[in-house]
């Protein structure tokens, strides 16, 4: 045979391990630039919120948050967090506290905190298509609700 | 003639009527010259078939002649298969699946590794830790969203 002949399987072999490379590395490097946003939503059926620093939540979010019975929808706190693969963030809202911990992928372990006493843990799914509300009673027939949604 | 008469002298002919049958139809013969004459053309086509009825014979023994057509028949399914297996063992083939099968292993490891930031959508798993807070947890598709009602069940 030529010695200057080289197999097509040999020749295929370097293209493919390039592809397989670079899509492990593309995959660490989305894992690792997830950001999240945290809300708390005050939903009333009152026409306005009894606190001034409370903002009318985007007419978006009121029209996706149309499941629940409340007119109004205030927001009471905003923060935006990034999230690398192993750490957990504790954020602060209100009354209560959640930590957030990204498991893998897309899923997040949740644990909610009310006065400083651990509530639940939850696992779910968090994508930019679908959020997770973290919702409860109030007084006064209002409701609290923590709405957490990739950005 | 009726053909009733017609037919019961060609039994008589097969020797296929009882006895009274026989009297019945001797007795016809005898007296009408209609039936004697039909009669007599059954004989002749009767004989005529006989005597020259082509008889069709096997150049081999019975035993042999279904023997060969039930190995004939047995033979078939064995050589469709035989033709089916022996295709794809064909060296060309063997590379062309080898090949096929290392391009699609290569693809869905890419997928998985590029979907790793966002492909698990395993349900969701909850855990009180307080047994005086219950959950409800309902699902839109619609709007996109989860949502974990906590109760309060003081």
């Amino acid at each position: 045979m030529n010695k200057f002949f080289i197999s097509p399987i040999r020749l295929a072999t370097w293209p493919a391990l390039f592809v397989l490379i670079s899509s492990v590395g593309l995959a660490n490097v989305a894992a690792a630039d997830t950001k999240l946003e945290v809300q708390l939503i005050w939903g009333t059926n009152g026409e306005s919120s009894p606190d001034k620093n409370h903002k009318v939540l985007d007419p978006a979010l009121s029209k996706k948050l149309g499941m629940f019975k409340w007119k109004k929808y205030f927001t009471v706190n905003r923060e935006e967090i990034s999230l690398t693969s192993h750490g957990a963030q504790k954020i602060r809202l209100g009354q209560c506290e959640v930590a957030i911990k990204q498991i893998e992928g897309s899923r997040y372990e949740i644990n909610v905190f009310g006065k400083g006493k651990h509530v639940r843990k939850i696992t779910e799914k968090i994508t930019k298509e679908d959020s997770l509300a973290i919702a409860g009673d109030d007084k006064n027939d209002c409701a609290w609700i923590i709405l957490i949604r990739e950005i | 003639m009726k053909e009733e008469t017609k037919l019961k002298l060609q039994a008589y002919l097969d020797g296929e009527v009882s006895n009274r049958e026989t009297r019945d139809t001797v007795d016809l013969l005898r007296k009408d010259n209609e039936a004697q004459s039909l009669f007599a053309e059954l004989q002749f086509t009767k004989t005529a078939l006989r005597g020259n009825e082509m008889e069709m014979k096997l150049p081999e023994s019975r035993d042999f002649y279904w023997s060969k057509i039930r190995r004939e028949i047995e033979r078939q399914p064995k050589e469709l298969a035989r033709s089916f297996d022996g295709r794809w063992w064909k060296p060309a083939y063997a590379r062309i699946a080898a090949g096929l099968a290392a391009g699609c292993a290569l693809l869905m490891i890419s997928f998985l590794a590029f979907n790793a930031g966002t492909s698990p959508s395993l349900p969701g798993e909850m855990e009180s830790t307080g047994e005086e807070m219950g959950a409800i947890t309902y699902h839109s598709n619609a709007d996109g969203m989860t949502v974990v009602y906590l109760v309060d069940r003081e």
